[in-house]
């Protein structure tokens, strides 16, 4: 006797339908015990995953706290036109006025007379721009060439990979300084150099991403079923590679405000406008005696990298899938 | 003419510890309407067969035949169109759903990338009455477009992935593994409705399984693989009365059968690495029947007639 092992799945009779299949099979679907006609749904009761996502963040300390003061410095930045019309370089009272003693200029003045919560105000608004245009132009190279070299793999990713790190390897500082040093200084220049500087990490990061999920199920069934490539990696892959790279831009944004204070700090930034860097390297003669004048951008600087860092941290916590309960 | 024929494929990846054969020199045929089944062990290549098949993965050698068009040479655009025709139902119906993607979206892109409807607000209407068709024919409710794969049961998933498949109405669909990975109810249920959707929509399946109870009950005709290699072919109710290779018969031995209390004699020892092949017959090193010529010379495919063949020196 053959094994009769359909009887352990409990599916069939003694029987084993064989010939003229087709005809066979449709009968053996209304056999009434197995099959049941719809699959009843579980009711409905969790609201959509963005509102979800948000509440979750508003639980989270760590992404308030961080938030909140991204939220000032950003409302700071926005506002800086109305606050102080004039320009911030301008000399508007005595030099050396100390902060909280003269109500006109509650923070006081500088070396040359010029108020310091204008430049601070104005700052805001240099560094959060050309901390977005990096961040933003650093992803952007970034992840396409990480997704390029992640989903095509072999000599595309080799070829992709060398260039990274030939990137990587350069000097961050010392190539900042020459970018910025062969083109003029503005806040335009200076993003695209920082974006430079920054995108190898991001590459490394979406390469590994895009090299894990090319091998998932549901993107050999994008394949099977004739998806682009485009449309696989832009779709199917990228939305689920997003979580780290969404961690790592709050940190790059907080890197790209440093690195533009640092060469700000050196007198390479834009001479034309005003950053808490440029207001530091104006200070630091003073500081013996006007400790103020750096201490109060710097501050600034510390603050608002503080609060990117924390929300890069909450958005660890709360995008990590490992970490991740309910989806 | 058949469906699909397949000659000699053999699909080969380079890996840095040496060549991987998973599959050497395959070759089988499918006929419209007719249901195979792929049985083996894991390792076996039996879904790198089907990976193969649908160019999921490329094979090293050998032809893919589909309706009289030659899959391994076919130009970007026939393969779009082959795309179409040919469909998988994937093992794990956790991984195979984009998380991301509302069911309305899985299933309403295969559509919009075949530009199936057209375009503008007609198009848009055809293809959610598709979506709606196919999504009811699963037994699942409209309701559930609007829902993501996480809130589904493993069962619902797979109707979805079978949904999927058939959005674009195939001819072929390859079902890997499609029940393993469910509840032994639920995989009757499955069961149940790719037999019904092959009669409603005149499928063709390739059926890849270990389980030899689903693969008895569900196809029409079994080749049993091992190490790359097609051992056994058989339609599926002779195989079952008199399975030839000794490969097929200690596989048949193995399904534990509650009638016969004695307990099954294993296959001796463990699948040799398919990097590091046995010479000869593959499966001598483990088979009661082999002698000095099974480690010499690999044996053809014989013909026992009645659509029956077997690659074994001894039978």
């Amino acid at each position: 006797m053959p094994p009769s092992n359909v009887r352990a799945l409990r599916l069939a009779p003694e029987r084993v339908p064989a010939e003229g299949r087709a005809a066979e099979i449709v009968s053996l679907a209304d056999w009434p015990s197995v099959e049941q006609p719809v699959v009843p749904l579980v009711p409905k009761s969790a609201p959509s995953r963005a509102r979800r996502l948000l509440s979750v963040i508003g639980h989270n300390p760590l992404a308030v706290s961080g938030g909140a003061i991204l939220l000032f410095v950003a409302l700071m930045g926005l506002t800086s036109p109305l606050l102080y019309p004039g320009d911030p370089l301008a000399i508007v009272a005595e030099p050396f006025i100390w902060p909280g003693t003269d109500a006109a200029h509650p923070l006081g003045t500088d070396s040359l007379g010029r108020d310091m919560l204008a430049g601070i105000v104005h700052g805001a608004a240099v560094s959060l721009q050309v901390g977005v245009f990096a961040t933003f132009l650093g992803l952007l190279i970034g992840v396409s060439v990480g997704a390029v070299a992640g989903y095509f793999g072999g000599w595309t990713d080799v070829v992709l990979s060398r260039v990274t790190e030939v990137f990587q390897t350069l000097p961050n500082f010392v190539m900042l300084v020459v970018v910025v040093a062969i083109a003029q200084p503005s806040i335009a220049t200076l993003s695209v150099a920082i974006a430079i500087v920054t995108w190898p990490g991001v590459a490394r990061l979406s390469r590994a991403e895009f090299r894990t999920l090319r091998e998932k199920d549901f993107v050999l069934a994008a394949r099977s079923l004739g998806f682009g490539h485009v449309r696989i990696i832009v779709s199917e892959i990228l939305p689920s590679a997003l979580p780290p790279i969404i961690v790592t831009a709050s940190v790059m944004v907080a890197s790209a405000i440093l690195m533009e204070s640092a060469l700000s700090f050196m007198g390479l930034g834009d001479p034309n406008v005003v950053s808490w860097g440029s207001m530091i390297g104006a200070g630091r003669e003073y500081l013996r005696t006007a400790w103020y004048m750096c201490a109060l951008p710097g501050f600034a600087i510390m603050l608002t990298v503080l609060a990117l860092n924390l929300l890069g941290d909450a958005l660890n916590e709360i995008l990590n899938p490992r970490r991740q309960v309910r989806r | 003419m058949s469906l699909l024929s397949i000659s000699e494929l053999s699909t080969h990846f380079r890996l840095p510890s040496g060549a991987l054969r998973a599959l050497d020199g395959v070759s089988l045929d499918l006929e419209a309407g007719e249901t195979l089944g792929i049985v083996g062990e894991s390792g076996c290549g039996k879904s790198t067969l089907g990976k193969s098949i649908l160019r999921l993965v490329e094979p090293s050698a050998g032809a893919i035949s589909f309706d009289g068009e030659d899959i391994t040479t076919i130009s970007q655009r026939g393969l779009a169109l082959f795309r179409r025709r040919a469909q998988m139902v994937f093992q794990d119906p956790f991984a195979s759903l984009n998380p991301r993607h509302s069911i309305r979206k899985i299933l309403t892109a295969p559509l919009i990338v075949h530009g199936i409807g057209g375009s503008g607000k007609v198009g848009k209407a055809e293809r959610n009455r598709r979506v709606e068709d196919i999504v009811r024919r699963v037994g699942l409710e409209v309701e559930a477009l609007d829902r993501y794969p996480h809130e589904f049961s493993g069962g619902q998933r797979q109707r979805i992935g079978i949904a999927r498949a058939l959005v674009l109405q195939p001819d072929l669909v390859i079902c890997d593994e499609p029940v393993s990975a469910l509840d032994l109810s639920i995989q009757a249920q499955t069961l149940n409705l790719l037999g019904r959707m092959k009669a409603d929509l005149g499928l063709s399946y390739i059926f890849i399984s270990h389980d030899l109870s689903v693969v008895r009950y569900f196809t029409d005709r079994v080749m049993v693989m091992y190490l790359g290699r097609v051992v056994e072919s058989a339609p599926t109710r002779q195989l079952w009365s008199t399975p030839r290779h000794p490969y097929t018969r200690a596989l048949m031995d193995a399904v534990p059968d509650p009638a016969r209390r004695r307990h099954a004699a294993p296959i001796r020892g463990d699948l040799p690495s398919p990097q590091n092949l046995p010479t000869g017959c593959r499966f001598h090193p483990r088979c009661p029947l082999a002698t000095e010529l099974c480690t010499k010379v690999e044996p053809p495919l014989k013909d026992f007639g009645n659509g029956q063949s077997a690659a074994c020196h001894h039978v």
